[in-house]
């Protein structure tokens, strides 16, 4: 980090973060046509283009680099991605979000890591936080559009993304800043040598937004993971809760020896599966164990994709065919006694109301 | 009648939309501001004149979008097979109602956002949104940086035909075969264009600075954004449907909720 970062931003800066933005703004046209040659030549309708995100974040990085201050990258997101709207872009105000949080990302990098210059650790961690943000893409827009996706799709497109990422707003722009500064149009801010010493006074404040930003982005990603994307939860365990009394996360190791095994017949209106045999816990055993409230009067009983059912609380304690049991994408709740519509995959929670 | 309103409130309506969508992601609730939406480029007499590309665009992701969301969800009730049962084999890929709906809530998402961000883009001055933000006390310094994005975009386009024509006719075509000849590519489209613009840098900020840009706190404008009665009262519709899907989705609104 410069020693000029808590000076206040001059005409000039705001000049080359306009410039700068309504360039990568008008090239992204320009980059959706090589992502769709890049789809061409592997022979893929679409996906390939998450190759070419780290383009989008080259100007963020050339931003940041360039006009050396707190919070650069983030203007130059949220003006790239205004710039993009107003030019028609085909993910309308979206794409103002993804370019933000890029821009943010790249910001707390550049908190993190200081000035830019071409040796060791610092060049590394550059790179990488170019590559995270090339890859946020995936979230912010799966948040908008993809809600659902399967985790391991998840990771594929945004490692790719990632990759982009390194190459195109790590490696080659490195290569830009240093041919700018060979061709004498970029004077400072990018060094080869390393920056003076800060005192360590100056360090603890400086590093103030930085481990402001680190915390949300944790508690962020927690959040996100656990409660939205539930990407790391066990498939083979749910949440027991509401109006309970003993709230727990259920998995059947900790009923083991409770096991029942019913023959079920699934009868749905276009599906019918021959009767067979299922071993699991009763849904009535796991209620008991939350000890439901008195005045409790149904169960709801959540999937992973979203859907839901609603069961009145007294059938499914008096029900001896209505359990939940193993299966190879996850817990499975088989109801022999009701339409195949109830019958569901990939139980993750039951709320008892 | 979209023109007239203040450029802020459009971009806040813009937002308070997209956010109530996603607050309560219902494909009724999606479809009705769709319709409204379709209907503010009607008020507006704005056509919805957008290129065939662009078009295809627009309906090939949200039938992407569909099917994804129709593949991904397994339960509900099952409506066909996508692949029958033959034999001993199959059946597979059901489509269940339930993922049916899913898959049209998220196409009619994307179509809203889209439609919506349009509309605000073709009612929307971008030199008067630049003056509405400095009424929001945000300083003039930097919502002029918008502007100067926007101004310079034709030109930057135009550089960029010329560099590729230019290279075209020193035998220099695109290529993507190998990243060497990606990297290639864009080098050569890149650099000519930045050094271009940032040699543009100098001689704009210094006769912005020349003209006193910055030194007050104020500055006079051509031309102002307004608040009118009307805005006043699209704030009101705004806040109000933004309340709406928090109570909808809170479960306060059950008879709203069983209809949309």
């Amino acid at each position: 980090m410069s020693n000029d970062q808590n000076i206040s931003i001059t005409t000039r800066n705001i000049v080359t973060i306009a410039i700068l933005a309504s360039l990568g703004g008008s090239l992204s046209t320009f980059v959706g046509y090589l992502g769709n040659l890049i789809n061409l030549s592997l022979g893929v309708p679409f996906g390939a283009g998450q190759f070419m995100a780290g383009l989008h974040v080259f100007w963020l990085i050339l931003i940041r680099v360039i006009v050396a201050k707190r919070g650069t990258g983030t203007m130059g997101g949220l003006l790239k991605g205004l710039v993009e709207l107003f030019t028609g872009s085909t993910h309308g105000l979206v794409i103002v979000a993804v370019s933000m949080v890029q821009g943010l990302l790249i910001d707390l990098g550049a908190e993190i890591v200081g000035t830019p210059h071409n040796s060791g650790n610092t060049k590394l961690v550059w790179w990488l936080s170019a590559g995270v943000a090339a890859a946020s893409n995936v979230f912010v827009l799966q948040a908008f559009y993809f809600s659902g996706a399967h985790w391991i799709l998840l990771t594929v497109i945004a490692l790719l993304a990632f990759s982009s990422g390194v190459i195109f707003a790590g490696y080659f722009a490195w290569e830009t800043l240093q041919f700018l500064k060979d061709s004498r149009v970029l004077s400072n801010s990018f060094s080869s040598t390393r920056p003076p010493t800060v005192s360590r006074t100056g360090v603890t404040y400086r590093n103030l937004p930085a481990i402001g930003l680190i915390i949300f982005i944790t508690v962020g990603s927690l959040y996100y993971t656990v409660a939205v994307a539930q990407v790391f939860s066990d498939p083979y365990s749910c949440k027991v809760t509401g109006l309970v009394e003993n709230p727990f996360t259920y998995s059947p190791q900790a009923f083991a020896g409770q096991e029942v095994t019913v023959q079920a017949e699934l009868q749905g209106v276009n599906i019918h599966l021959d009767p067979a045999n299922y071993t699991g816990i009763l849904l009535s055993t796991i209620l008991e164990a939350a000890i439901p409230m008195a005045e409790t009067t149904g169960v709801r009983i959540v999937a992973r994709d979203g859907y839901a059912i609603l069961l009145d609380l007294d059938e499914v304690m008096i029900d001896t065919h209505l359990l939940l049991t193993e299966a190879e994408d996850g817990l499975w709740l088989i109801a022999s006694n009701y339409d195949g519509a109830l019958w569901i995959r990939m139980v993750t929670t039951l709320e008892i109301y | 009648m979209l023109h007239r309103l203040n450029p802020s409130l459009k971009l806040a309506g813009l937002i308070i939309i997209t956010t109530a969508i996603l607050i309560y992601p219902s494909w009724r609730f999606s479809g009705l501001l769709l319709l409204l939406t379709i209907l503010g480029y009607k008020i507006s007499n704005v056509p919805l004149d957008v290129s065939k590309k662009r078009i295809r665009f627009l309906v090939a992701f949200s039938a992407l979008l569909f099917a994804f969301q129709v593949l991904m969800t397994a339960n509900g009730t099952i409506l066909f097979f996508i692949i029958p049962r033959y034999d001993f084999m199959g059946p597979f890929l059901p489509v269940t109602d339930f993922g049916v709906e899913k898959g049209f809530g998220m196409s009619l998402r994307f179509l809203l956002v889209v439609f919506s961000s349009m509309l605000f883009v073709s009612v929307t001055d971008p030199t008067l949104l630049a003056h509405s933000f400095t009424r929001l006390r945000i300083p003039y310094r930097y919502s002029f940086a918008l502007v100067i994005a926007l101004r310079f975009l034709p030109l930057f386009d135009m550089e960029n035909k010329t560099v590729r024509m230019a290279q075209r006719s020193r035998g220099i075509s695109i290529s993507v075969r190998g990243m060497s000849r990606i990297l290639r590519t864009i080098r050569y489209t890149f650099f000519p264009l930045l050094i271009s613009a940032l040699s543009r840098v100098d001689a704009l900020s210094l006769s912005m600075d020349g003209r006193g840009f910055g030194h007050s706190r104020t500055r006079t404008y051509l031309r102002k954004s307004s608040w009118i009665a009307l805005d006043s009262a699209v704030l009101v519709l705004l806040s109000t449907l933004l309340l709406t899907s928090i109570l909808l989705t809170l479960g306060f609104l059950p008879q709203v909720s069983a209809i949309i």
